[in-house]
């Protein structure tokens, strides 16, 4: 092996060296140098290839040693001993270093040692290969399947990730493996509230991270470039005099070069991707193209999760509409079974309070000038109640509701001059709404809500209305029901005053009956008593004139006594309490026909009795009724030569109307108005006794059953009367 | 004072009354002894044997006529004081009055009444009153001896 490696001794100058032309050809730099025990000679040799890359002349070249060229420790420098043991050894070597030129440059290269004989020494003859090249296509391959790889991931973050927040965690965790940056971050921009989410990763214990929100526009003082798509590049954190706020924590936080890479979709910039170097000029085209294409992937994860996150909210928005409607629902299920204003109160504060979750709700009734508390329900917060139990109803945010018939809202009543009162001032209460409960156009009543956290109220303002809407509604009518019962309690009071009333003037009338009935008939007694003592025991002294007037005396004292006896009747029919049952009018006339009359009469009398509907109705009554007409039927037909009674009755629409009519001597219509007042007469006594008691007795009787009673008659051709009672179906058939 | 027993008490505040149905009675041949007493009170007092009436003898009547109109103590109470003491329970009591009211009637009746008679305004019907009345109370309606 050694003859075969044998080469010519060499000369200074290149010409003089055997196979120069083969040498100075081979497109691999060869490098001679000696084989020493220690440290390095001079290069002894090195062909034109070595000087084309190394970027030395030849001359220059033999002036440097091995260590000159070497940019690591190796065989060529601290590990040589023992490596050049083992290249003696073996003869041969094969190592991998980097080496660098003349120009600083550095590259990885292959050497090839061999030992060799030179000039009589040994020397180490090193074919040098230069691996760049091939390390940048290797290099490349695999950034490509990095960058696959993290595209891949990038697309299954899409798939399953639901938010912005998680994408870039998702991003940030995958590409931190693959990526040797000393900072990776996500920010994701909101303009609704001008903040940029920013999310992080990498061994930086940085302020900036996981979800940290800072304001826009002070961060990302170049967010006009990077919304036209510009990456936004500082490499030397060093050389900016005022770094806002976001760039001088990255510079605490180590960072020297930092670049934004805006992720844009639809030409709207989302947010950026951010890379950070802790030295200077670190950021790389690479880092740039890799950062831009990553940036477009979470462009697209994040605008699918922008729109998921929209559909989401739809969806919640959907449920809570239907949650809404179903807390309207309960509300307006429960209300129906209040029936005060105070239920209706408790009812809604219960069910508003579940359904709206405030920290205070307190229920107003306007009475007049005034708002009272009439029902209130809150968490354990500090509240004065009594001192919110009433308010003048144009007082303090309440009072607006009053004023203006609109909702009132107040995210911050500490802060608004609205708001008077002080237990709501010095409340824990921060956010507040007032909901005027309308009824045709006027405020009947005041919701008041409280939160203790800060809360928009006004976001729910349709919910509420319709809350408000319903409790309205339900307070109206149970006002409404409320004084409806109270008119009803008022009257029903009357009702009772009149009936105790007249009770008392019905017992006193009984007295007074009683006292008539007692007082006026002794007297009559002792007239008619010592009358008749009178014409006994004096008879033989009184002439024919003296007995006869006594007589007269006597007749009168009997005329008398029959008035009170019948006036008394009267009275008693109009205060008698009715004691009704089913008659058979039928019958009753009948017997009563039969009671009035004796044979001989009824042998002379054309007596014809239909058959008549039941009734209901008092039987005493009813029969003093008939034997009032009966008996009238037969006195007024008493002078007739052929009487003749007729009773009968017609069904009408609702009423049944009885009759008896007779062939006696009738009574002028003109007078029909006075015939069924008390005492009235038509005829003289001689002519027919009676006292004018009777129609009387029989009208009140028959009004007193609802129903009416009339005579028509022309006179000597017989009277007609009837009288009418209520039609009772069921009875009458 | 007296020591014949008495067998008819009236009582009645009306004088004329009083006169009628004394001359009804003897019209009618009745002719126990009558007393009169003139009011409810004294109607007690005669018959608890106090006040007036202290040192009476032990006699009861046969029979009571009761107007029910009376001065201070009206007939009806009286008939219930009659009717609720054990010995006095016995003596046929009937009542004679102007009124037609019904419930007094009832009321009678319910206290336990033996009779109960309106005074008609007629006097020949008041005789013929008085007359059967008398005949049924104090000649038929023999009492248990041994109760009185």
């Amino acid at each position: 092996m050694e003859k075969n490696n044998t080469v010519r001794q060499p000369n200074t100058s290149k010409g003089k060296r055997p196979f120069h032309a083969l040498f100075d050809a081979l497109p691999d730099a060869i490098l001679i140098h000696p084989l020493k025990e220690q440290g390095f000679g001079r290069f002894l040799d090195v062909n034109q290839a070595a000087c084309d890359r190394y970027g030395y002349s030849y001359e220059e070249f033999l002036k440097l040693t091995p260590a000159d060229i070497n940019v690591t420790g190796d065989i060529l420098t601290r590990g040589a001993p023992r490596e050049r043991a083992r290249l003696a050894k073996a003869g041969k070597q094969i190592i991998r270093t980097k080496h660098r030129a003349k120009n600083g440059d550095q590259f990885p290269v292959e050497i090839n040692s061999i030992i060799i004989d030179y000039q009589g020494s040994k020397a180490i003859l090193s074919v040098v290969r230069d691996l760049s090249q091939r390390e940048h296509n290797e290099e490349e391959v695999r950034r490509a399947k990095i960058q696959l790889e993290i595209l891949h991931k990038l697309d299954q973050a899409i798939l399953e990730a639901h938010s912005v927040a998680e994408i870039s965690n998702a991003v940030l965790k995958n590409m931190q493996r693959h990526f040797p940056v000393d900072r990776l971050s996500i920010a994701i921009f909101s303009p609704e509230t001008q903040e940029a989410e920013i999310y992080s990763s990498g061994t930086l214990n940085d302020t900036l991270g996981s979800g940290k929100k800072v304001p826009l526009q002070t961060s990302f003082t170049n967010l006009e470039r990077l919304k036209e798509g510009e990456i936004v590049r500082i490499d030397n954190l060093e050389a900016i005099k005022d770094l806002s706020d976001v760039l001088s924590q990255l510079y605490k936080a180590g960072m020297r070069s930092v670049v934004n890479i805006p992720i844009r979709a639809h030409r709207q910039l989302l947010g950026s991707f951010n890379i950070g170097y802790k030295t200077p000029h670190a950021i790389s085209e690479r880092d740039i193209r890799m950062g831009r294409e990553i940036a477009d992937s979470i462009a697209i994860a994040v605008e699918q999760a922008q729109l998921y996150d929209a559909l989401e909210q739809h969806a919640i928005a959907l449920a809570d509409s239907l949650s809404e409607l179903q807390e309207i629902y309960h509300l307006s299920l429960s209300l129906a079974r209040a029936q005060t204003a105070k239920q209706v109160a408790q009812i809604s504060t219960r069910n508003l309070f579940k359904a709206i979750n405030p920290d205070i709700l307190l229920f107003y009734l306007r009475r007049r000038q005034k708002l009272i508390l009439i029902a209130s329900k809150a968490n354990n917060i500090s509240f004065d109640f009594s001192a919110a139990s009433a308010l003048k109803s144009g007082e303090c945010l309440c009072g607006f509701a009053v004023k203006s018939k609109k909702m009132v809202f107040s995210e911050n009543i500490s802060k608004d001059p609205r708001c008077t009162r002080s237990e709501w001032k010095n409340s824990d209460i921060r956010s507040f709404c007032a909901l005027p409960l309308l009824a045709n156009k006027k405020v009947i009543g005041v919701i008041a809500l409280g939160s203790v956290k800060w809360r928009i109220f006004a976001n729910q303002k349709t919910f509420f209305e319709t809350l408000a809407n319903e409790t309205a509604l339900s307070l109206q009518n149970a006002l409404l029901l409320e004084e409806l019962r109270r008119h009803e309690m008022e009257l029903e009071d009357r009702i009772a005053k009149r009936t105790y009333e007249l009770m008392e003037a019905n017992k006193e009338l009984e007295s007074f009956s009683y006292s008539v009935s007692h007082d006026l008939r002794a007297p009559l007694r002792a007239i008619d008593g010592f009358s008749r003592i009178l014409s006994e025991d004096y008879g033989s002294q009184l002439d024919n004139e003296a007995k006869r007037i006594i007589g007269i005396i006597r007749k009168n004292t009997q005329r008398m006594a029959q008035l009170i006896d019948d006036l008394l009747s009267f009275s008693r029919t109009g205060r008698q309490i009715l004691n009704p049952s089913k008659i058979d009018m039928t019958g009753l006339a009948e017997a009563i026909y039969y009671e009035l009359t004796d044979e001989e009469q009824r042998q002379n009398i054309e007596f014809i009795l239909r058959p008549l509907p039941k009734v209901w109705a008092d039987p005493n009554l009813m029969r003093q009724v008939w034997n009032n007409l009966i008996s009238n039927a037969l006195k007024f037909t008493k002078t007739q030569s052929n009487p003749r009674i007729e009773i009968g009755a017609q069904t009408k629409e609702n009423q049944i109307v009885y009759f008896i009519k007779d062939n006696g001597v009738g009574f002028n219509m003109k007078y029909a108005d006075k015939l069924f007042r008390i005492f009235q007469r038509l005829h003289s006594e001689q002519e027919f006794e009676g006292t004018g008691v009777g129609l009387s007795i029989v009208q009140r009787i028959i009004r007193r059953h609802e129903g009416n009673v009339w005579a028509e008659s022309q006179p000597a051709k017989g009277a007609t009367f009837y009288f009418s009672l209520p039609l009772q179906k069921d009875i009458a058939s | 004072m007296e020591t014949a027993p008495l067998d008819i008490i009236l009582i009645e505040d009306n004088p004329a009354d009083v006169e009628l149905t004394l001359r009804a009675l003897k019209r009618n041949r009745i002719s126990n002894r009558i007393i009169v007493l003139k009011d409810g009170e004294e109607a007690l007092d005669f018959f608890f044997a106090r006040g007036a009436y202290e040192n009476r003898p032990d006699h009861q009547p046969k029979l009571i006529l009761l107007d029910l109109k009376l001065p201070k103590i009206d007939g009806l109470e009286v008939l219930r004081v009659l009717k609720s003491d054990p010995k006095l329970k016995m003596i046929p009591v009937v009542v004679l009055t102007s009124s037609r009211q019904e419930t007094d009637m009832v009321k009678s009746y319910e206290i336990g009444v033996n009779s109960y008679i309106v005074k008609p305004v007629e006097f020949e019907q008041f005789v013929q009153a008085i007359k059967e009345l008398g005949l049924y109370w104090l000649l038929l309606n023999e009492l248990p001896k041994n109760e009185i």
